[in-house]
């Protein structure tokens, strides 16, 4: 559904009205104050100009991670809007008006007129002026400082239509995975992990996350995998999905280069996809190459590292999450176009690159080339 | 669940009436089971800088050599292997060094020491010889090995002069290598036993044997007996179901056993001790069986030594037991173990 908000005061929108009065004759007069934001403006002109910029990066936002997922559902049940914006629960609240018109039921009415929360828009207007609000987004902006966002595979758990663009890359390289051990840095919620670990036929696969909540999330979904399966099925036994991945919790940057000398090899392949900025910002140019010179020594050799490094342009917008953030993206001397160059160098010691693909049908932003990086 | 002594049986009601009166989950009342209310944790002297377990991957990041013998979790924290010898050896050395600034080395196959035990030790030694308010402390170590540690901590931490007694040449050299590289030949003294047999009658015989008073001894006796069949068998009722030891076994045969085993050994100790009753205040050995523990007061109650003391060593999984007897009515006051 689309709908339009007005410049602040106004609250229901034209549309729900109409519908109200079509519906019956009803004397209910509803005041609800709905979160029911742009999702896509009918003429593409943003409506308030005040904010139009951050507007335009919200809308940005969200196309982008919808169409990441590659499902071309409809608006109502795209992902979560970076303003924490629910457009299901809109079309929910949508639904909801339309019973209350029909069913003339008040105490539903007022039900939901206490549960829709303020127009956001609306309080950033409000407290343009107040430093708490500033105090606020910047919060919850550290909140995620790690790339570690909440819900960036959508609100899907266990669906079986979950479907990530770059499996569609990954796909060509299946025989990469077969009966390989797996290492996953940045596993976030684990459906990216969890699904390669199913598709591909892995020997064993675990995936690395520095939020301990989203960590969490991902061993509580796999334990529900795990509780689907049948008591007489030999899957335990013979450690076959679901029961050889795990997921834990820690940084893959170390306290010190020097604790490289005991890393050991250990993994056959080595996932890092769309990490590498989120490294590069916390920890700066040496914790990046730290992180890569590790990810050469936990290779088997034979082993093969799968990066997708974001480009440079992509930083700007984190670059001032925390103060932390900001010095390092300041001090950034070892910039994205560098990266194959250093690995392939003794220093860190891959003897060849490949691209294995770039996914298509995707946002722009999301156009990120995939490499492969053999060890001998 | 096994009511098994009086606190358990509380422990039972309470879990009864838990039961009856609370509405717990089933697998909540498990949990519950599975941890003893009024558990008296068993720890570390009070005084032991080991209690809290120190930060290997600060120490690795710190000490190259540590660092050789380490593993590196994916979570970026460093751990250790127990069951590797070369690493128990590194781990002894780096916190010799780390704590007690001590350059330590071991002869290749002799017991390497385990820090926690020989510092419980040594501390339990000073709470004893508190009392006698002393100036000077003299002590002897039988049996110092090659490390000599109870010497080297004695002397670094609170400059006793010790006597260290040994038998083995090998681990003579390395024990006085290890004094002098730490400077502390003139509060160490190493004495070369001729005999196995004998504890202190050689040394008290021999004509530059010093005529100042011993205030303590202090000993590792071999734990295990040489002539039973399979030394190193522990008394287990299942040993299929029994865990393998959280580390591996260090020390040559000559180290870890001897004829008859600890409890033949501190009976050679306890004769000797009533030979020579004034020149030793307090004579203490560690013992490593708890059977063997009943069996040595016995001895000494057979020997009419009534002064005795007894104490227990907790380091983690591991606990050792520990006798002190003296002929000097100040020296042990009271025979409650603590």
């Amino acid at each position: 559904m689309e709908v339009e908000t007005n410049n602040n005061n106004t609250v229901i929108t034209e549309e729900i009205q109409k519908q109200n009065h079509q519906g019956t004759n009803s004397p209910i007069k509803l005041k609800v104050e709905s979160n029911i934001v742009i999702v896509k403006s009918t003429d593409g002109i943003p409506i308030n100009n005040d904010n139009a910029e951050k507007r335009k990066e919200t809308n940005d936002d969200n196309t982008k991670e919808a169409k990441r997922l590659k499902l071309h559902m409809p608006a109502t049940e795209d992902t979560e809007i970076a303003n924490k914006v629910d457009n299901l629960e809109s079309s929910k609240l949508a639904d909801k008006l339309e019973n209350i018109a029909k069913t003339q039921s008040t105490s539903i009415a007022t039900a939901v007129q206490k549960k829709a929360p303020q127009s956001p828009k609306k309080r950033l207007q409000l407290d343009a002026n107040n430093a708490d609000s500033d105090a606020k987004k910047r919060r919850k902006q550290t909140k995620y400082m790690y790339g570690n966002y909440k819900n960036y595979y959508g609100k899907r758990f266990l669906d079986n239509v979950f479907h990530d663009i770059r499996l569609d890359v990954i796909d060509t390289h299946k025989e990469l995975f077969k009966d390989k051990i797996l290492l996953d840095i940045g596993s976030n919620t684990g459906h990216l992990t969890i699904e390669i670990a199913k598709r591909y036929g892995v020997k064993s696969l675990v995936g690395l996350d520095i939020d301990r909540k989203l960590i969490k999330i991902a061993q509580t979904q796999l334990n529900i995998l795990k509780q689907k399966e049948n008591a007489t099925t030999s899957k335990r036994a013979e450690n076959k999905f679901p029961f050889n991945v795990k997921f834990i919790y820690g940084n893959y940057v170390l306290d010190d280069d020097v604790l490289l000398e005991v890393q050991r090899p250990k993994f056959d392949v080595i996932l890092c996809l769309s990490v590498t900025k989120w490294i590069h910002l916390q920890f700066g140019d040496a914790g990046l190459k730290q992180a890569f010179r590790r990810m050469f020594l936990q290779l088997l050799p034979g082993g093969k590292l799968i990066l997708e490094p974001q480009a440079f342009q992509n930083y700007k917008r984190r670059k001032a999450i925390t103060e932390q953030i900001r010095q390092h993206y300041n001090a950034i001397k070892f910039f994205p176009t560098e990266f194959t160059e250093y690995l392939l160098s003794p220093e860190v010691g891959f003897s060849k690159m490949e691209l294995m693909g770039v996914p298509k049908h995707c946002e722009v932003g999301f156009t990120r080339p995939i490499q492969i990086f053999h060890k001998d | 669940m096994r009511i098994c002594s009086k606190r358990g049986t509380t422990f039972f009601l309470y879990l009864v009436t838990l039961g009856l009166y609370s509405r717990l989950k089933p697998n909540k009342l498990l949990l519950l089971k599975m941890t003893r209310i009024n558990k008296k944790k068993n720890n570390m002297h009070p005084r032991n800088v080991l209690r809290t377990p120190p930060d290997y991957t600060k120490l690795a990041i710190k000490y190259k050599d540590f660092r050789k013998v380490c593993d590196l979790n994916l979570n970026g924290k460093v751990s250790v292997d127990f069951r590797n010898e070369q690493a128990l050896r590194e781990l002894a050395k780096m916190l010799l060094l780390e704590y007690f600034d001590l350059k330590v080395d071991f002869a290749p196959g002799s017991l390497v020491p385990t820090l926690a035990l020989r510092l419980n030790y040594v501390l339990w030694l000073e709470d004893l010889l508190e009392p006698l308010k002393l100036d000077t402390v003299r002590g002897i170590d039988i049996g110092c090995g090659s490390s000599c540690v109870y010497s080297l901590l004695a002397a670094k931490k609170n400059k006793w002069h010790m006597l260290a007694l040994e038998s083995k040449e090998i681990n003579i050299e390395y024990a006085q290598k290890n004094i002098e590289r730490n400077e502390l030949q003139s509060l160490i003294e190493v004495y070369q036993q001729p005999d196995k047999t004998t504890i202190f009658k050689s040394y008290f015989e021999s004509p530059n044997a010093t005529k100042e008073q011993f205030h303590f001894c202090i000993c590792n006796p071999p734990f295990f007996d040489s002539n039973s069949p399979n030394p190193f068998a522990g008394k287990t009722r299942n040993p299929t179901r029994r865990p393998a030891p959280k580390t591996v076994r260090t020390g040559s045969a000559e180290e870890l056993t001897c004829e008859g085993g600890e409890v033949e050994f501190v009976k050679r100790i306890i004769d000797e001790s009533l030979l020579y009753k004034e020149r030793v205040s307090i004579f203490t050995t560690m013992l490593g069986i708890k059977a063997n523990l009943p069996k040595i007061l016995d001895y000494l109650k057979a020997q009419n030594i009534s002064n005795t003391r007894t104490t227990e060593f907790y380091q983690g999984h591991t606990n050792r037991w520990s006798v002190a007897w003296s002929f000097q009515k100040e020296a042990i006051s009271d025979t409650s173990s603590n």
